[in-house]
């Protein structure tokens, strides 16, 4: 048992656990996202912003008068918030794993449905683009389940907590497999098809075009909360050393700001292709491995 | 009492039906129909609640049994119906449809003249818990359709070719197909159940060449002629059951699996022919040119569900065969292809079909894999699956009636041209991929059923991926702002709105009470029928207990749509601004002036261009017919696996 495992299992309600993790995610979620601007930045010779800047983003979005192309869109950035939110809610309270990740699908099609509502060529490419992701990546992640399945005998989060070896010991192929996926949903280069964070091959902003002000600001809150999602994953795959885990988080974050530095943006069906071949096989021999 | 439910649940829409057929004025036929609907859902419903009743039904199962002379009626009824399909044969001068009809003719009276083993009375009907599912389908979801295509074929008469039947002879085989539904699902009696078995087939072939013209006749050819062929195969299982253990009812089937396993695999592949299984899928596929109550018919609430009906009636009684295992890569295959298929195309009604495709062969996966976990996701695959699939089709019925076109590319705008019928849409199509409605929970459950088998997890994944791919591109579509935001608003019938709204609100009903349902109903069904084999119940109680989650998702949808209303309460019309058409909008004033469209701007030049959009469909990657060409073969192949497995036994 250790700090984190004690975390979790302690005998804290786990309403009061996913609070917590609802008003925390979202801060790490912005500290990481502020890091990497400030690591991109310093990778290519410039200052960069304050750490704090996508806070500040988000305030200032906030305050901006509200506007929108056509209504649904509303409901579906809520909704897209409410579900990332969600899917955090089941891991921290260690649900099952494969109903949390189609909840989480859930929450990346409203993104979808919202840019698709709008009469918008470039935020109806980014959507095309985003289903065309959800298509390459979700094998992957529904294998990853499975290979926990196999490793513990059971689909609960909650049982991976309880073990006591990392899962970075066994399953290291579908480590791998998850770093792509996690680069396709922060949109990093070369996998950022549906909208970029980089302004120079930008289809302008994608999926999120059509949204501005206080929605624009919901989405990028969502936003937070995968960035937090995707690392809490990356360190509950060391969950028994804290350390370990905070190693790989760092290793794997300066990976993606790196790799997103190195490449420029590559085809949507490339990202498919690729996703089919590299990871998923990496994702298929681990799993071979662990069936017994 | 029961004999006599029975009876009116069998007998009530064949009569109706042939009434209508002689009546002349169309407001007897309209009333008979609606007739028709009352007395299959309320005898179906009360023979559904009798069941129940543990004084009449003895351990959940109510068996109606009767004299010898059912033997000789049913052989007799039997032959009816296949000299009908000889002359069908005739007239249209088909050989092989000929050639089946005559082999089937052989194979009965083959079946009639075995001796089989003497009973005091003989087992006709029973309703177990299947059946009673199944039962409900029909009852519940076929009289809706009834209902719909009351409006429907109304409107549809102006439009017919001067070739189409009449409205009698459609509602006549149209109102028979749902007694033959009902009366296939409670069959005992192997030979009870091939009459029902062929008079379906009959039906739809009737049914699909109802409007006449070449291209309807040759998919009705087509239908008949695949399924003529599962009837054989069919008369050979039972023939093969009866000359074995010299019963022909689906107990001694069950009860003798050692030695019928060659009958079982049999009545499987029949069963693959009816639920368009690939290879078998062409007849479904061309099934679409019929008026779309039949469509809905056919797809959602009977025909291609007697096919899944057997093979879930089937399996569970050979658990451990490793035989079933290749049953279940036959589902996953379809599968598979089915919703790759589904990628591609652009014409509504070819999605809705391959994606039916695609979930029977869901469902024959779930069955294969033969464990209760995977049987609960099959049973929920079926129950919801009919519900939605028959929305769906009926408001792409109704969407093509006013817009005149069925591809998805067209579907523009319609919020605002149709409001009602495609926020019902939308709650269909959501219903078949999004948490938490039927099709997502079975297909969860499924995949967590596959877990025991490598290799058959792959295709499923792979399978739910492209499911996912498909309907979000059309929700996307139909939801999406259009050209003319002043169009006229629809005016849609009385019984369209009813049986839409219906069927709307069962969807949603259904989705709010997913949790209740599952384990209230398919999880003790699924106990029940695995209860006498040794296996690790440790996944299936899991999956059970996470079943709040989905009560959660629900209501986090709720607090979504509350949100939005509250936005919305707030929001003033000023706050609607134009997308960005990387140039100068044209403004809704010009609109008026010089007859623009609404999303036109100023590019290059100050020339005015209209933004158009388009989804992906990967034809340049995926051919359709080299597609299908592949995936055939590739199911005849696990086909002859499955025959070879059992002969070399």
């Amino acid at each position: 048992m250790n700090d984190i495992q004690q975390f979790f299992l302690s005998h804290l309600h786990p309403i009061i656990n996913s609070l917590i993790a609802l008003v925390l995610a979202p801060v790490i979620g912005g500290l990481l996202m502020g890091l990497d601007r400030k690591l991109t930045a310093r990778m290519q010779g410039r200052m960069g912003p304050p750490l704090l800047q996508p806070f500040y983003d988000i305030f200032k979005l906030f305050s901006k008068e509200s506007m929108v192309v056509h209504r649904p869109q509303v409901i579906y950035a809520v909704c897209h918030l409410l579900f990332m939110m969600l899917t955090l809610v089941m891991l921290v309270t260690g649900q099952d794993l494969l109903l949390t990740l189609l909840v989480h699908t859930f929450a990346a099609i409203s993104l979808v449905l919202g840019g698709m509502s709008v009469r918008s060529p470039y935020s109806w490419i980014g959507s095309q683009r985003k289903i065309l992701q959800i298509l390459a990546y979700e094998p992957v992640l529904i294998l990853l389940v499975l290979g926990v399945r196999l490793l513990n005998g059971s689909f609960w989060g909650i049982n991976v907590l309880q073990s006591d070896t990392p899962l970075i010991q066994s399953m290291p192929l579908l480590f791998l497999a998850l770093i792509s996926v996690i680069a396709v949903e922060m949109g990093k280069s070369p996998f950022d098809t549906a909208s970029s964070h980089h302004a120079h091959q930008e289809i302008v902003r994608g999926i999120n075009l059509e949204y501005a002000g206080p929605y624009l600001a919901l989405t990028e809150i969502s936003h937070l909360y995968e960035t937090a999602i995707a690392f809490g994953l990356v360190l509950a795959f060391w969950h028994t050393c804290l350390i370990g885990g905070l190693v790989l988080a760092v290793l794997v974050f300066f990976c993606l700001a790196l790799v997103d530095n190195c490449f420029a943006r590559l085809t949507p069906a490339w990202l498919v292709r690729y996703m089919w071949l590299v990871p998923l096989a990496l994702a298929l021999a681990n799993l071979i491995c662990l069936w017994r | 009492m029961v004999q006599t439910i029975l009876g009116i649940l069998i007998g009530g829409p064949i009569v109706c039906g042939t009434a209508a057929w002689i009546a002349r004025s169309t407001k007897m036929r309209m009333a008979l129909a609606v007739l028709a609907a009352v007395i299959v859902a309320a005898s179906g419903l009360t023979l559904t609640g009798l069941s129940l009743n543990p004084t009449l039904a003895e351990g959940g199962v109510l068996a109606v049994s009767g004299g010898h002379v059912w033997e000789w009626i049913g052989f007799a009824v039997e032959m009816v119906v296949i000299l009908a399909i000889l002359a069908v044969a005739i007239r249209i001068r088909s050989c092989w449809i000929g050639i089946f009809a005559v082999a089937q003719v052989a194979l009965s009276i083959a079946i009639f003249m075995t001796p089989g083993v003497h009973e005091p009375a003989m087992a006709l009907f029973r309703v177990d818990n299947l059946a009673r599912i199944m039962l409900l389908v029909t009852c519940v979801v076929g009289p809706a359709i009834v209902l719909f295509s009351l409006g429907y074929m109304k409107e549809h008469e102006h439009h017919a070719p001067p070739t189409a039947a009449s409205l009698g002879q459609f509602y006549f085989f149209f109102l028979s197909f749902l007694g033959f539904m009902a009366g296939l699902v409670i069959s005992e009696n192997l030979t009870l159940f091939s009459i029902f078995w062929e008079a379906t087939t009959f039906c739809s072939y009737a049914l699909i060449g109802q409007d006449g013209g070449e291209a309807r006749r040759v998919n009705a050819k087509r239908a008949l002629l695949i399924n003529s062929f599962g009837g054989v195969v069919l008369l050979t299982g039972i023939l093969l059951l009866k000359m074995k253990v010299g019963g022909e009812t689906f107990q001694m089937l069950l009860s003798h699996h050692k030695e019928t396993l060659l009958a079982a695999v049999c009545l499987c592949i029949a069963a693959f022919t009816k639920s368009a299984l690939f290879p078998f899928q062409s007849w479904l596929l061309g099934a679409m040119v019929a008026p779309t109550p039949v469509s809905a018919m056919l797809h959602a609430a009977t025909m291609v569900k007697a096919g899944v009906y057997l093979v879930m009636r089937i399996v569970p009684g050979f658990y451990g065969e490793k035989t079933m295992l290749v049953i279940a890569f036959m589902g996953a295959l379809t599968f598979v292809a089915g919703a790759l298929l589904a990628c591609t195309q652009s014409n509504g009604k070819k999605v809705l079909a391959y994606s039916t495709i695609s979930n029977l062969g869901l469902v024959v996966a779930c069955a294969g894999i033969d464990t209760p976990l995977a049987y609960a996701a099959g049973l929920s695959i079926i129950s919801f699956h009919a519900i939605s699939k028959g929305l769906l089709f009926l408001c792409v019925g109704r969407i093509e009636q006013v817009i005149g076109s069925r591809d998805i590319e067209a579907m523009d705008g319609m919020f605002f041209k149709m409001p009602f019928t495609t926020s019902v849409a939308w709650i269909g199509m959501v219903s078949m991929l999004l948490p938490p409605f039927g099709m997502l929970q079975s297909k969860w459950l499924a995949i967590e059923a596959t877990i025991l088998s490598p290799v058959l997890l792959l295709f499923i994944v792979a399978g739910s991926a492209f499911t996912v791919f498909f309907w979000t591109k059309w929700i996307g579509r139909i939801q999406n702002t259009g050209y003319h935001q002043n169009v006229p608003r629809e005016v849609i019938p009385a019984s369209m709105r009813i049986s839409l709204g219906f069927l709307a609100a069962l969807v949603l009903v259904t989705g709010a009470l997913i949790m209740l349902i599952y384990c209230r109903v398919f999880d003790p069904m699924a106990r029940a029928v695995y209860a006498g084999y040794e296996l690790d119940w440790h996944i299936f109680d899991q999956a059970g207990e996470s079943q709040l989650v989905s009560l959660v998702i629900y209501l986090t949808m709720m607090l979504s749509a509350v949100c939005y209303l509250i936005i919305k309460c707030r929001f003033r019309t000023t706050q609607v601004h134009l997308p960005y058409l990387c140039g100068e909008n044209i403004l809704p004033s010009e609109i008026a002036k010089d007859g623009y469209h609404s999303y036109d701007f100023r590019s290059k030049e100050d020339q005015v261009t209209t933004a158009r959009l388009s989804s992906l469909y990967f034809r340049n990657l995926i051919n359709e017919e080299k597609t299908t060409y592949f995936v055939r073969w590739c199911g005849w192949l696990i086909i002859f696996v499955l025959i070879g497995m059992v002969l070399s036994r």
